[in-house]
């Protein structure tokens, strides 16, 4: 199944920086370009209209430095939302710096906490279920199965499909991606990416994705962008 | 030697910087001390009133200290996650970074749209040799400081983003290899030591792979003797960081004479470390910082625990600003058998051991004075001959011959060590 193939509607655009993406198997280098952080920001607007995004309210977001360039556009969105954006790395050691900002800051949402972030707070004797009670958490996959089934928690998925993120709003059976920048094909365990619009790196991708369908239904939030379930 | 810099304040004559900050001073002392309900309370508490303060005299004479403490206790009392900087809503608020916070909370370090930090390090980079259309490799120790990064895209300057993590290496070196940057920002002890095995395993020839760069930075903490040699073999020139406070970042030139501070941006002393006098230039005393920048942030007279040596010497590079060098941690310093030892003064003789030569080593302090200097070093274990009790000897007859004082050597795998800190440093002075 896929999105509308195309060819991408115009130029290769100059890079502002130089991000990562997995293909399954190994790690490559990806440019991208001011038009594309900003298409992307976008497409995060389009995730907070369904999910509610109060201005002057708090967002922690953690990732590692290699992560930035996926990071940039969320981070635009909360700023331009109006909300107060507090960082700590996705490390095990950061788990003080974690906790002290949801006590100090309370966080309405949280972003990237992994599996080392939850056991470096588990082993500093910090309670990981009323830590996040009350916040919508937007999470990768290991820790997804770890925070799973807690109560009083709104949890969220975001998760990489190569070169794309894919953003989880809580309602619909998949995670968004964004149709104004790319076409999808899924087939037979492997996904082709390719961008619509102008990129810094515009030639097609393929993604090894196992158990990753595009869904042919739309989403209850009313956000246009295609979902794709994930295993 | 070339003098093209990003600002031209960084040239700026001596009397003219000086009446920038007094200008700047003023302005600031102005807006805390009507908007940050930390240093309200503190000049309250002092007595002084900021509109007696009329010159950077008057400043000295009675304007009161702050360190983090100061901050932490506002903090604790008023239940401020902004430590009394700011409100929390205040109306340009945009985001809190925070301290490294080694010790209790992390200090809260309020950002409007652009962080000095920044700044600072745009200037720096741009001395090193990056330009527009370059690529510089991003190897920043964590991502505390987020993503909203906007002085290099404004510059043209495309970042490359990786980990700060020996295990990021291999892609360190595609990535030299394909972008060729102009800059590797920033290195560390942990990453020297990966870079030295990486190339002792696999052959690779770090002249060629650090070709593309016209320098890198190395921050963390100090320098050591063996890796600023050793990056000279390997063609790779190194400018040692540290912080101005936290205020934003300093960084040595060509020259390597000192940390610029950017005295356009924070109003450096230099004071007796137990006292409030003013030590001369080229002698130890404890660096105190006050922001002239940033109002989020309201660091004045902030006594910042580094000790230093300043000179307000103009610099062979050409820049006019103040340079310094980073000697310590106050509160690292420890007393043993009635002498001061810093961790940096043992740093040379751990290196110089073959299984010891990544540097990494603690100060066990068991007391406000010791009689025999505790430590406990890391080793490579691929590197050791004779076994662990000889390389113990050894360190100690070295280490006490170098100090003049009795020490103790517990040894532990680099490994170990490296576990105990964030990616680009470990404790240096623990009680444990």
């Amino acid at each position: 199944m896929s999105t509308q193939p195309s060819q991408p509607i115009g130029r290769a655009e100059p890079a502002i920086a130089v991000g990562s993406w997995h293909d399954g198997v190994a790690d490559h280098f990806l440019p991208f370009s001011e038009v594309e952080a900003r298409r992307a920001t976008n497409a995060w607007r389009r995730i907070f209209d369904a999910t509610g995004l109060e201005r002057g309210s708090a967002a922690l977001v953690v990732a590692l430095v290699e992560e930035t360039h996926q990071l940039i556009p969320l981070e635009a969105a909360l700023d331009e939302a109006g909300v107060l954006i507090l960082n700590a790395d996705a490390s095990f050691y950061e788990a003080q710096r974690i906790e002290a900002f949801i006590r100090n800051f309370d966080p309405a949402c949280i972003f990237g906490l992994t599996a080392a972030t939850l056991e470096g707070l588990t082993e500093r004797g910090h309670d990981v279920a009323q830590l996040v009670a009350g916040r919508s958490v937007w999470v990768r996959d290991c820790a997804h199965a770890l925070l799973k089934g807690l109560p009083g928690l709104r949890l969220l998925r975001w998760t990489a499909l190569g070169p794309a993120v894919l953003m989880g709003c809580g309602r619909g059976d998949g995670l968004h991606i964004d149709r104004f920048e790319w076409t999808v094909a899924i087939d037979g365990g492997r996904a082709r990416l390719a961008h619509r619009l102008g990129a810094a790196a515009p030639a097609p991708v393929t993604v090894t994705a196992p158990g990753a369908r595009l869904l042919d239904s739309l989403c209850p939030c009313g956000n246009g962008d295609p979902l794709i379930a994930l295993f | 030697m070339n003098i093209d810099v990003l600002d031209p304040v960084e040239l700026l004559p001596r009397p003219r910087l000086e009446a920038l900050q007094d200008n700047r001073l003023l302005a600031i002392l102005a807006h805390c001390c009507e908007h940050a309900p930390l240093i309200r309370q503190l000049w309250a508490g002092a007595g002084v009133d900021v509109a007696d303060i009329r010159s950077r005299a008057d400043f000295f004479a009675r304007a009161p200290f702050m360190n983090k403490d100061t901050i932490r206790a506002f903090r604790d009392a008023n239940r401020d996650p902004c430590g009394g900087f700011v409100r929390r809503h205040q109306p340009g608020l945009r985001g809190v970074f925070t301290t490294s916070g080694t010790t209790g909370d992390p200090t809260p370090l309020p950002r409007r749209e652009r962080s000095p930090f920044e700044t600072g390090y745009a200037r720096d980079h741009w001395h090193i040799g990056v330009r527009p259309g370059d690529h510089l490799l991003m190897v920043a120790f964590t991502f505390r400081t987020g993503s909203l990064h906007h002085t290099f895209r404004e510059l043209g300057i495309v970042p490359i983003f990786l980990s700060h993590a020996p295990q990021a290496l291999p892609r360190m070196a595609e990535a030299l290899e394909r972008f060729r940057p102009t800059v590797l920002s920033v290195l560390s002890n942990p990453l020297m030591i990966g870079l030295e095995r990486l190339f002792e395993t696999t052959g690779a020839d770090p002249v060629a792979l650090f070709s593309p760069l016209r320098g890198a930075i190395f921050g963390g903490e100090a320098l050591g003797p063996r890796y600023k040699k050793m990056a000279q073999t390997w063609g790779l020139e190194l400018f040692e960081t540290g912080g101005l406070g936290d205020v934003c970042a300093a960084t040595e030139c060509r020259v390597h004479d000192g940390l610029h501070a950017h005295e356009d941006m924070a109003l450096v002393e230099c004071l007796e470390p137990d006292g409030d006098r003013p030590v001369a230039d080229g002698e130890v005393g404890e660096m105190v910082i006050t922001t002239l920048c940033d109002p989020y942030v309201p660091l004045i007279r902030y006594r910042t625990d580094d000790l230093v040596r300043t000179t307000r010497e103009p610099c062979a590079c050409g820049r006019t600003h103040a340079r310094f060098k980073l000697l310590g941690r106050k509160g690292d310093q420890v007393i043993v058998g009635g002498r001061q030892v810093l961790p940096l003064d043992l740093r040379a003789v751990v290196e110089a051991i073959t299984p010891t030569r990544g540097g990494l080593f603690q100060i066990i302090r068991s007391g406000a004075e010791m009689a025999v200097l505790r430590l406990r070093v890391g080793y490579d274990a691929s590197l050791l001959e004779g076994g662990e009790a000889a390389l113990a000897r050894l360190l100690a007859e070295e280490i006490s011959q170098a100090l003049d004082l009795p020490v103790a050597i517990e040894l532990t795998p680099d490994s170990e060590l490296l576990k105990l800190g964030p990616p680009h440093k470990i404790p240096r002075v623990t009680t444990r």
